[in-house]
């Protein structure tokens, strides 16, 4: 869901995990790594690309999950960048 | 645009230090269009995405013709005769706040740059990559010139690199291994 639409944003070569790889949502059966969803606070952490500039990709990826955060706020990390 | 800094999530927590403190002294000068820090949450950008962008830039200057001390350029060709690729952020150290960034650049230079010429330029490309792609303001890039790289030390790295590569078959070159005390990199094989 989140991921999903995460990855479709311009921008966007891809999620991450986190250096530990924490930045996950544990569900049945599968673990979704790069999107954490909490209670108050929703953490998408992803690797970027160097098309555009890093602030428009994220705010990109924000506004890309803003419906489905409701009014918790969207954290996004850029963790790394592909050349 | 609210000012506070306690809604930092989980940025890299000990490199914010410097920026923060030059913050205070900077007073109201962060007004770019994009802020990293929005009522809808905040954007974080990890240091190896800045050190990345900042060793790009840096590298498109003509006359920069490496990066990195004398170490880590060693570590990188072996890294590199392993297989591994080179990393764009070798010789690139960053500290990066939530609005401002602060750069470490370690150069080599090609012989016949005016270095503070060359500085200026990789500090002026520097500064707009990351400002650009990253949003945050560069309070400061610091140069140091590690090396100089001499023209004819090409050659002897060119002949260093294919006995590098195919070795075994010319036993023949091993006499230049000498005069490269500047680059230690051809040293390592």
């Amino acid at each position: 869901m989140i991921a999903d639409r995460a990855r479709g944003c311009a921008g966007v070569a891809g999620l991450s995990g986190g250096p530990f790889g924490t930045v996950a949502t544990y569900l049945p059966g599968e673990r979704l790594t790069g999107v954490s969803v909490g209670e108050l606070v929703i953490e998408v952490a992803i690797v970027a690309t160097l098309a555009r500039p890093l602030p428009e990709t994220a705010d990109e990826v924000r506004r890309a999950v803003a419906d489905l955060a409701g009014d918790r706020p969207v954290n996004v990390r850029v963790d790394d960048i592909v050349v | 645009m609210s000012e506070t800094m306690s809604n930092r999530p989980t940025g890299p927590g000990a490199a914010g230090t410097v920026p923060r403190a030059r913050e205070r002294d900077g007073g109201g000068a962060t007004g770019s269009a994009t802020s990293l820090v929005t009522d809808k949450g905040t954007t974080s950008i990890d240091d190896g995405v800045v050190a990345k962008i900042a060793g790009l830039a840096a590298r498109e200057v003509s006359g920069v013709y490496a990066m990195g001390g004398g170490a880590a350029r060693a570590l990188g060709s072996m890294r590199n005769i392993v297989g591994g690729d080179a990393s764009v952020a070798q010789g690139v150290s960053v500290e990066v706040g939530e609005r401002q960034a602060a750069v470490d650049l370690d150069l080599v230079t090609e012989y016949g740059t005016a270095i503070p010429d060359l500085a200026a330029a990789v500090r002026k490309n520097v500064i707009g990559a990351v400002e650009r792609m990253c949003g945050l303001e560069v309070t400061e890039v610091n140069i140091h010139v590690d090396d100089v790289h001499l023209p004819d030390q090409d050659r002897d790295r060119d002949r260093g690199r294919d006995r590098g590569r195919d070795r075994g078959r010319d036993g023949d070159r091993g006499h230049d291994g000498h005069r490269q005390d500047a680059e230690p990199e051809s040293r390592v094989r």
